[in-house]
């Protein structure tokens, strides 16, 4: 009895070792455009997206969706255009809607929900931290290089749960979380954010004396392998160790052989 | 050797490398995804899954073993002709975990285990050590893991394809070919050998005919008249057993066998790769290299005999599956389902090879040696498996996780009915993979109340599938055209409206630009709903129910070749128009009376249709698919009608028709009861003292033996090969490329002349004749378009038409030219090449 719960838990503990990590799917690209009280949204490149939705953001970073202009299709495809309900952006310079920050949220085919952000007004691109995807996380330090510290950044990002949350029936309604403020005065250097599973391009924007700088930290996802459990993409290690073994094995019989003759 | 149970054989620690390599298969399609509950989808899985679903929630429960499905196909009889081991595996499965992971979980079960039973077999059957049983067991994952297709079947990409039943049918191939091997050995197992022989019968034809007719060849292991007769006799008891096992389902298939459909097509080969995928090199290599050492005779010396007739045996089993593959599509079987055993039972010959020369090696290097080989093949399957988890995801994040999916569902309230209502007919297009696959509205029934849909997976069970197809193909802007002896046609709104309500079907759901143009342009469908890219209609003047009076003039025809008959007629405009075939000895018809008949429906259920009418006498077409097991419990005939419908003449004001069993039906039940209690009997009593033999020892030139059948059928085999029509067809091809068009035509007769099915012969005559065209052959151009013209009506006719009304004009012969021309406008007028002559003209 002992021994058959002995095996099952070395089978859960095996089970265990192959569990999934999220995909991020390959993204398409859009073009927006806008007339005072229209955006237009279509689709460069070859292709079709799956309920798209576009969010603005807001003063206080919340992000929100555009009423559709009419019925929009729930696909877009090469070709075709869907139309928003836009009002322009009265802000002040000083905030961060006057960037008129814009995301395109859309499922690909497999389901996988993905987004995209935009600026109307885009802000000038400067590397003022140190940043990097670790296992998982985005971490962010003092960059030494920069000379100039950011009063406060936003953490501009969509939320991307991967592949990993398709085991349950796909929600067709985007969910988009607010973007997260940092000050830091408050807070201080290095940090760790959490994201989301699906490891998406970052848009950082740092509040300045100078203005907003822009900074953006490229996706972490690994295409084709988050899918391959744990013992596919070891093969380098399974060559390595046959060819250990191997070695092991020969001097095993060279030493037989040895011993034999003695 | 050891004389122990086959129980006793196994211990505890032989379950850890079952279970490790069972992980190692579901890690690889993901085990989260497995468990998931949303609805699987992908390939013909898709398509699978409203069968799987109707039987494990309704028919399995209600004890219907082979019930009638009339969801699809006007009626399809489900499992009559396909395999229904798996799918009471998935309805049982399905009680415990419901249904969706038990689609999955069950779909995968054989492939999950195949290598973990390779192992057990190889341990507990043929007494091989653990090390050639685990080698042999890395090659059944070796074979499970390849990627060099995903239709041939057995492996991991074919089962996510759809194919479970194939691995099915493998898994029980491998149990059942070790257990014959021990059956001839040792004189023990007959009954366990027809068990899984019967197993693997109920799990797929295929590997059933393999192992079934390779066990001829262990007569020949035979070392004396005693054994042989002993041999022979065990191979009586156990076949005739499985075969009484069967019986509730394979005798009757035999009896309707002729109304199936053949699907025999042949892929040919574009690589030698497709014969050798690189998953398996190493294996092969390194069990080529052990098998050198067979010469050495402290190699020999290793292998009970048991074990040596294995190997020969599976080697011959290997050769039996390499000669169907060769003339597969000649005796009318898809010849790409036979070359997986050849892969299967080689990698299993390569691991027990393997593993039985590390036993040459002292302990330690044995092990190191053996753990060497083992993170080779791992690493070399580990960098070869490429699709298999993005696939795994794919089909089992399932149709609730596609957001096209989603999007149709928007269109379901639009399209729901139930059981009786009239069909639905839908739009092939490539593109409806982003609903999880191409195959994924042939489940729609599931989703909309059970109302039918026209098309459905099991094609060559459908007597009505090549009248559902060309109407498919009328309203598909890239139709799929899947039954090789029944091509379809081209975007035909008219023709498709007509024959729409001959099929009672009153729906349309279409996707593509161009056919959605198409139906609006011809005024005959209404648009009812739309969900971009997907618009539905409804067919205007829709009248037909499900049971009339025949109004059209009937002629009755022989029963032989009706099938073709059927199409013709059903492609045929004048004939469509001009009568109603039925076929069989003629029936006494009342003249028709002045006032239209009453006809009501009394009872409309799955397995029993009762109507009333007040037309006695009176031909009634029932709008639903012919079978044998529908029979009139009211007085009356039957007979086949139009493109495979029922036609009733009443002799009373009742038509009573039940789904029940023919006489051969009923007495394969009987069978599989007795043989069902036999093997009850046999385990209660022990078989020891009454059949069991002696253990054989091995005969001397038991090799020669062996390597003399295997020539033989080699021989045989390349004959075939050599005398292929599909080879002369493919050198047709080649030449024609080179600019010899003259030479290709020779090769185009020859395939002309050797190949069976109709609508291949139609394919090679058109290129025999084109190609004599281009050759500059012009009478014999001529004289080939002409025949094609006269005795063909499949995909290729309307060109032919076209082409020979030219070659007739070029020849001054216009009067033949107008003819042609006038018959291709007047039977296929929306096809490219009615057009084409429109617009010339």
């Amino acid at each position: 009895m002992k021994r058959i719960f002995k095996t099952i838990q070395y089978t859960l503990m095996v089970l265990g070792l192959f569990m999934q990590f999220p995909v991020h799917a390959e993204g398409v690209s859009f073009q927006l455009s806008k007339t005072a009280k229209i955006l237009s949204l279509s689709l460069s490149g070859p292709g079709t997206t799956y309920y798209p939705a576009v969010f603005v953001l807001r003063q206080n970073g919340s992000w929100e969706q555009l009423a559709p202009l009419g019925k929009n299709s729930n696909t877009l495809s090469t070709g075709e255009i869907q139309r928003f309900v836009w009002k322009e952006n009265r802000n002040s310079p000083e905030s961060i809607a006057s960037l008129d920050a814009l995301m395109v949220r859309y499922f690909e085919a497999d389901g996988v929900g993905l987004g995209q952000i935009s600026f109307f007004n885009h802000p000038k691109t400067e590397h003022l931290l140190r940043s990097e995807y670790s296992a998982g996380q985005l971490n962010l330090s003092a960059a030494t290089e920069s000379q100039l510290m950011p009063k406060a950044t936003w953490i501009l990002a969509p939320h991307e749960l991967g592949a990993a949350a398709l085991t349950l029936p796909l929600q067709t309604r985007h969910s988009q979380p607010s973007a997260q403020r940092i000050d830091w005065s408050d807070q201080k250097l290095p940090t760790t954010l959490q994201i989301g599973d699906g490891r998406s391009e970052v848009f950082l924007v740092h509040e300045t004396e100078q203005g907003f700088r822009l900074q953006i930290v490229p996706g972490n996802y690994l295409p084709n392998s988050e899918l391959r459990s744990f013992w596919l993409n070891e093969s380098k290690t399974w060559f390595s160790l046959a060819g250990i073994t191997f070695l092991l094995a020969i001097a095993s019989l060279a030493l037989n052989r040895r011993k034999a003759a003695a | 050797m050891k004389n122990s149970s086959l129980a006793t054989r196994l211990r505890i620690r032989d379950f850890a490398p079952v279970l490790a390599l069972a992980c190692l298969v579901i890690s690889v399609v993901g085990f989260s995804f497995l468990n998931s509950a949303n609805w699987p989808t992908g390939g013909d899985a898709a398509s699978h899954l409203l069968y799987a679903w109707l039987y494990a929630e309704e028919l399995l429960p209600a004890g219907q073993l082979t019930p009638w499905v009339p969801e699809v196909f006007g009626g399809l009889p489900f499992l009559s002709y396909y395999f229904p081991l798996p799918f009471v595996v998935i309805a049982l499965l399905a009680k415990l975990i419901g249904f969706a992971p038990a689609f999955k979980w069950g779909g995968f079960l054989a492939a999950i285990l195949l290598p973990g039973a390779i192992y057990v077999g190889s341990r507990a059957l043929l007494r091989f050590s653990f090390l050639p049983s685990f080698f042999a067991a890395l090659g059944g994952l070796a074979f499970l893991l390849h990627e060099q297709n995903s239709i041939w079947g057995g492996n991991l990409l074919s089962t996510l394809a759809g194919e479970f039943s194939y691995s099915y049918g493998l898994l029980f191939a491998v149990l059942a070919s070790m257990a014959w091997a021990r059956v001839a050995s040792d004189g023990k197992g007959w009954v366990l050998a027809a068990v899984l022989e019967a197993a693997c019968g109920f799990s797929h034809g295929f590997p059933l005919l393999v192992v079934g007719f390779s066990t001829a060849y262990l007569l020949l292991e035979a070392n004396s008249r005693t054994s042989f007769w002993r041999i022979f006799r065990h191979l009586s008891y156990g076949h005739l057993l499985a075969f009484s096992l069967l019986g509730i389902w394979l005798w009757p298939m035999l009896e309707m066998h002729s109304l199936t459909i053949p699907n025999d097509a042949s892929f040919p080969l574009t690589s030698w790769t497709d014969l050798l995928p690189k998953s398996l090199w190493p294996l092969l290599a390194l069990g080529s290299a052990a098998a050198f050492l067979l010469y050495s005779q402290r190699m020999r010396a290793l292998w009970q005999a048991g074990q040596w007739l294995a190997l020969r045996y599976f080697f011959i089993c290997a050769i039996v599956a390499a000669f169907a593959f060769i003339i597969g599509d000649r005796i009318g079987l898809a010849d790409i389902r036979f070359f997986p055993l050849v892969w299967l039972f080689g990698m299993l010959m390569c691991g027990w090879l393997l593993g039985q020369a590390l036993l040459l090696l002292p302990q330690l290097s044995r092990y190191l040696l053996a753990l060497a080989f083992s993170f080779l093949l791992l690493g070399w399957l580990a960098e070869n498996v490429q699709e298999a988890p993005e696939w795994g995801f794919w089909n089992h994040s399932g149709l609730d996780a596609k957001p096209q999916w989603n999007n149709l569902k928007t269109l379901f309230p639009a399209m729901r009915g139930e059981l009786w209502s009239p069909r639905l007919l839908f739009e092939h297009d490539p593109d409806n993979n982003d609903l999880g696959s191409t195959r994924s509205l042939e489940a729609l029934p599931v989703f909309l109340n059970q109302r039918p849909v026209l098309e459905g997976l099991y094609m060559e069970s459908a007597l009505l599938g090549p009248a559902v197809y060309l109407v498919q193909s009328e309203v598909s802007a890239r139709p799929s055209s899947p039954l090789v002896r029944f091509p379809g046609a081209s975007l035909d709104p008219e023709f498709a409206a007509r024959h729409m309500n001959f099929l009672h079907a009153d729906t349309l759901l279409l996707r593509s630009e161009r056919a959605r143009q198409a139906i609006e342009q011809s005024g005959l469908f209404e648009r009812i709903a739309e969900a971009p890219p997907f618009a539905l209609y409804q067919l205007r003047h829709f009248d037909s129910t499900l049971l009339a009076v025949v109004n059209q003039p009937i002629q009755f025809l022989p029963r032989e070749n009706w099938m073709e008959n059927a199409f013709d007629w059903f492609r045929t405009r004048s004939k469509f128009n001009g009568y109603l075939p039925v076929y069989g000895d003629p029936l006494p018809i009342a003249i028709k009376p002045a006032a239209p008949a009453q006809i009501a429906n009394k009872k409309l259920s799955r397995h029993e249709l009762v109507f009333a009418t007040d037309a006695i006498g009176q031909p009634h077409l029932l709008k639903m698919a012919f079978h044998p097991r529908w029979q009139l419990a009211s007085k009356g005939q039957i007979r086949i009608a139009g493109p495979g419908y029922l036609l009733i003449v009443p002799e009373e004001n009742e038509i009573h028709l039940v789904y029940g069993k023919t006489r051969i039906g009923e007495l394969g039940a009987w069978a599989s009861l007795c043989a069902a209690l036999c093997i009850g009997y046999f385990c209660l009593t022990g078989l020891k003292r009454k059949v069991c033999g002696q253990p054989l020892i091995e005969p001397k030139n038991a090799w020669l033996r062996s390597l003399a059948t295997a020539l033989l059928i080699l021989g045989l085999a390349i004959y075939f090969a050599h005398n292929a029509p599909e080879r002369a067809y493919a050198r047709g091809w080649s030449l024609l490329d080179a600019g010899q068009p003259g030479a290709a035509s020779r090769e185009f007769e020859i395939a002309y002349e050797k190949r069976q099915s109709a609508a291949k012969k139609e394919e090679a005559l058109f290129w025999l004749a084109r190609a004599a065209q281009q050759a500059g052959e012009l009478a014999r151009a001529r004289e080939h378009f002409g025949l094609l013209t006269n005795q063909y009506h499949g995909y290729w006719l309307p060109e032919s038409l076209y082409t020979l009304a030219e070659l007739e004009r070029q020849a001054g012969n216009e009067g033949a030219a107008i003819a042609l021309a006038q018959r291709l406008k007047t039977e296929y007028p929306n096809t490219p090449w009615a057009l084409k002559l429109e617009k010339q003209s």
